[in-house]
């Protein structure tokens, strides 16, 4: 066990190198922020100075390996924008996007799973084709118009929730309402797949004829069965919670990663985009290798180690 | 060229034959369902809006500040045709600006689709083939990449390279391959094993040539669903940059852009935050069915 999770840590970290040098050598090949930092009536010497504090001076790599160094040791050095150190600035967001992204997963679970359920057990009925029909619209729909529409809905028509802002309950709702929309459409779609291919094999038929109720035929049954591709759905979602939170963040001035990602890349404050691309996947990376390991909790035929 | 391939082109050889019965075949098929037959038609009209999008007579960059924010209207303004769609804060024509938008948002899609269908499907075909080093290497780029949100990938390296249409189609197609590759490779990995690959390497056919004449005819079809199923997301892609900022600067209109403007006039300007969702939405949404369709369509098997 240890070295099977030996082994996925290790490739993760791998994968995170590989992004962070390409990254890196984007970045370097196509020329420094200190133009974009400096007044243009700047003098040559100003710019000349200003590049060797931040480092631009030295050759390609060099500057890769200090690169590399600094990862290791989560010295990303300062903000170019507030000078202050980019590692903190990081972390000073996390916590919000962890909030809002788990708030949105669990809002998606918790309608998406029942809804797709209802779905295959009553396949061809009206509420099956709703469920199919929400799951194409909810697919195809760009999070930040859902979140316009929201704000516009329940902001400006019916002004019953904050349209932006931080702190309590009430604000969080329609960042994680808007978030999960996507998510909830994947989650309906797959349960409803998985159940319904489920409810196809044999051993269910033989659980109904044993005189099994039909919830529990559904519930203890094939569900249990029909879970597996429903973790690896959300699996495959984190990637999509974090890809939407950038643009949901900025919309609600949610003070969160995505946000700070957003407005850094703006600017070009490269050692911020560096950290919180950084944390976001180090962050998948851990959420994903939890639910690695949940799968042979759910199943006891699937076993990742020998 | 021989007379016998000159031959092989005219109006009813074969192959002409051939392909006039696929396509009556493939709209006869597309009529059966109402949804897949709805997409067609919404996907149709949408390229064809966005081709002839410069012979509507109004000018999309034309700023008319007296007609500033004006509602959607039939009634005709002195000069020229009526705001049918209302106007922006800068009072240009929003049906003019959605027109143009459309056309950037299919070439800017199409353009990283084509960047990335040759990347993936190449690097698919010569990691499922070849094997080992160049296998493990190509497949662990893709895991990496698909390990990690695309638009946040796409942004850090916008910060990078900085925003234009001619970057956010190669940002975009240079980060969207790995799904092409890692589909095309598993599809190798099958089809090599099966007796014609074997009977072409014994006939002496190099490498190159079973991987192009024998291998890559066979993933075309999984090929054309990838792409449009891909071209989707690049387009929903594309409007999120522009949506931040980081896409395709003003004032050239684009989906995302104007919808970015809108949020400053939300309380005055509905038709500002809806029609621009909405077109996006139907486009995105005609594409991902006809892409469900299409998987279908050349994998019978796996209809139920």
């Amino acid at each position: 066990m240890y070295s099977y999770l030996g082994q996925r840590i290790f490739q993760g970290l791998l994968a995170i190198l590989l992004v962070l040098s390409m990254v890196f050598l984007v970045l370097n090949v196509s020329g420094d922020p200190i133009r974009l930092l400096l007044p243009p009536s700047a003098s040559a010497e100003d710019v000349e100075a200003m590049r060797k504090s931040f480092g631009f001076d030295r050759p390609l790599v060099y500057r890769y390996f200090v690169f590399l160094n600094q990862m290791v040791q989560l010295d990303f050095g300062n903000s170019v924008q507030t000078r202050r150190p980019a590692l903190g600035i990081v972390l000073q967001r996390l916590p919000a996007t962890l909030l809002l992204a788990f708030s949105a997963l669990s809002l998606a679970a918790l309608f998406g799973i029942p809804l797709g359920i209802l779905a295959a057990v009553r396949r061809g009925s009206n509420l099956d084709t709703l469920a199919v029909l929400l799951s194409m619209v909810g697919q195809s729909t760009p999070v930040f118009w859902i979140a316009l529409v929201l704000i516009f809905l329940f902001g400006v028509i019916f002004p019953v929730l904050p349209p932006s802002g931080y702190g309590t309950a009430a604000h969080l709702v329609l960042p994680a309402a808007s978030l999960s929309l996507f998510l909830l459409a994947g989650m309906t779609r797959v349960t409803r797949t998985s159940l319904i291919e489920v409810l196809n094999l044999p051993y269910v038929t033989v659980a109904r004829s044993k005189g099994v109720r039909e919830y529990r035929v559904i519930v203890k049954h094939a569900l249990r069965n029909a879970a597996i591709p429903i973790v690896t759905q959300l699996t495959l979602q984190m990637r999509f919670v974090i890809g939407g939170s950038v643009v949901v963040e900025s919309i609600f001035g949610w003070p969160g990663l995505g946000q700070l990602l957003a407005q850094a890349a703006f600017a070009r404050d490269y050692p911020v985009v560096i950290a919180s691309t950084l944390f976001v996947s180090l962050f998948i990376l851990v959420f994903n290798l939890a639910l690695d390991f949940s799968y042979s909790a759910i199943d006891p035929r699937i076993r990742l180690w020998d | 060229m021989g007379l016998m391939e000159q031959e092989a082109r005219g109006p009813d050889s074969p192959a002409t034959i051939r392909a006039r019965t696929w396509w009556r075949q493939y709209l006869r098929t597309i009529w059966r369902s109402k949804r897949v037959f709805a997409a067609h038609g919404v996907l149709f009209l949408t390229v064809l809006a966005s081709v002839l999008a410069p012979l509507y007579p109004v000018d999309p960059f034309d700023q008319q500040l007296a007609q500033s924010l004006r509602a959607p209207t039939l009634i005709q303004e002195q000069n020229g045709l009526p705001a049918l769609l209302g106007t922006d804060s800068l009072g240009r024509d929003l049906l003019a600006r959605l027109l143009l938008a459309t056309r950037i948002s299919l070439m800017v899609g199409g353009l990283s689709v084509l960047i990335a269908c040759l990347v993936g499907t190449l690097l698919g075909l010569v990691a499922g083939y070849l094997g080992g080093l160049v296998d493990a290497v190509i497949m662990r780029i893709v895991d990496a990449l698909l390990s990690l949100p695309f638009v946040v990938v796409a942004i850090t390296i916008v910060a990078a390279i900085g925003p234009g249409l001619i970057n956010i189609a190669l940002i975009l197609g240079l980060t969207g391959w790995v799904t092409f590759a890692k589909l095309v490779r598993g599809e190798v990995l099958r089809l090599k094993e099966i007796d014609f690959v074997e009977a072409a390497r014994s006939l002496g056919c190099s490498v190159t040539r079973i991987m192009l004449r024998h291998i890559a005819p066979q993933v075309v079809g999984l090929v054309l669903v990838t792409i449009t199923l891909t071209l989707g997301q690049m387009i929903i892609a594309e409007a999120t940059l522009s949506f931040l900022g980081l896409g395709i600067p003003p004032p050239m209109p684009t989906l995302g852009g104007i919808l970015s403007d809108a949020q400053t006039f939300f309380f005055s300007a509905w038709w500002i935050v809806i029609f621009p969702g909405v077109v996006l939405m139907l486009i995105v949404l005609s594409v991902n069915i006809i892409g469900d369709f299409l998987r279908d369509y050349f994998d019978p098997q796996l209809i139920q």
